[in-house]
């Protein structure tokens, strides 16, 4: 069935209104999670809350774990094996397990995910769910710009 | 106007840690340039949904570990019905569907024109700030965006 092409025209716009609303007001839950303005509600540590946020999201993102060529997955997988043929030959498949790649994982999560959203909940505890929002990512382009330059004069880029 | 602002943000601080918080939250703008930056090597032999997941049990692993000591998990099963309503839009909302919708709209235009959207996060968060906590606007927003102008300032220099 094809899509109108109206309707095509307003997915894009559609998604990403949702997503800055989504991510906008992910300061603001943050905050009141962690500084509840109403007496006697419990205020969560930011590490206890980025701890549970993010178990809760890596139990439903666990599926689309590159481990295998997985059924789940829209996207092929590297080495575009995905029949059971190719699993029997080839056993579990473990682009993950492949050294270098499993260290990037690793390493990304810590800098994107738990020291990134570690040091937001601390921020935000701190000063406010609206300043945090516009300090950090009034600063992204600032840091993007700084942390390339430095890439490249590092030859890392 | 900036000066007065800047002046009344430092009475701020030190009352009561937002200079720490708004330095945690300058690292945290580099960290997330940091992991742009790495990220593009995974990203030519991974799916964006395989790097997303990838990447959020890997940090769900290391902040369990930072979470493990020292913090009071049994202070979950005191929150409020509401509360755990904030927490499951975080991790479900925020962290699993706004992806997934920030990849799908990726399909259809470029990463730049996508990108450009996000400039509007802080308008939301202000907003729902004032209208949900009853945040202060002036002030910190104006302590905050004398900081992005001075940082813009340096930049245009560098």
């Amino acid at each position: 069935m094809r899509t109108p092409p109206t309707a095509r025209r307003l997915l894009a716009p559609g998604l990403l209104l949702f997503v800055v609303v989504a991510w906008g007001g992910s300061f603001v839950a943050a905050r009141h999670l962690l500084a509840p303005g109403e007496a006697g509600a419990v205020a969560l540590s930011p590490t206890l809350l980025a701890a549970t946020r993010f178990l809760i999201a890596a139990a439903a993102l666990a599926p689309f774990l590159p481990w295998r060529p997985n059924p789940l997955s829209p996207f092929p997988t590297r080495e575009g094996g995905t029949t059971s043929s190719d699993r029997a030959v080839k056993g579990p498949h473990l682009p993950l397990g492949e050294g270098r790649d499993l260290f990037t994982f690793l390493l990304l999560g810590q800098v994107g995910v738990s020291l990134y959203f570690w040091l937001q909940s601390t921020g935000v505890q701190l000063t406010g769910a609206g300043v945090a929002a516009v300090l950090v990512v009034g600063l992204i382009p600032l840091a993007t710009l700084l942390v390339a330059g430095l890439c490249l004069r590092e030859g890392l880029g | 106007m900036l000066v007065v602002a800047g002046q009344r943000g430092i009475a701020v601080a030190l009352e009561s840690g937002f200079l720490l918080g708004a330095l945690c939250l300058v690292g945290d703008a580099f960290l997330f340039a940091v992991y742009s930056t790495l990220v593009r090597g995974l990203r030519t032999r991974y799916s964006a949904l395989q790097v997303t997941a990838g990447t959020t049990v890997a940090g769900a692993l290391g902040l369990c570990l930072l979470a493990g000591v020292g913090e009071d998990w049994g202070s979950l099963l005191q929150l409020s019905a509401a509360q755990w309503g904030a927490i499951l839009y975080l991790a479900l909302g925020c962290s699993v569907l706004a992806y997934l919708a920030y990849n799908r709209a990726l399909a259809e235009v470029e990463a730049s024109r996508a990108a450009a959207w996000l400039h509007l996060e802080p308008v939301v968060a202000v907003a729902l700030g004032a209208l949900l906590l009853g945040e202060e606007v002036a002030v910190q927003t104006l302590v905050g965006g004398a900081i992005i102008v001075a940082a813009l300032v340096v930049a245009g220099r560098v």
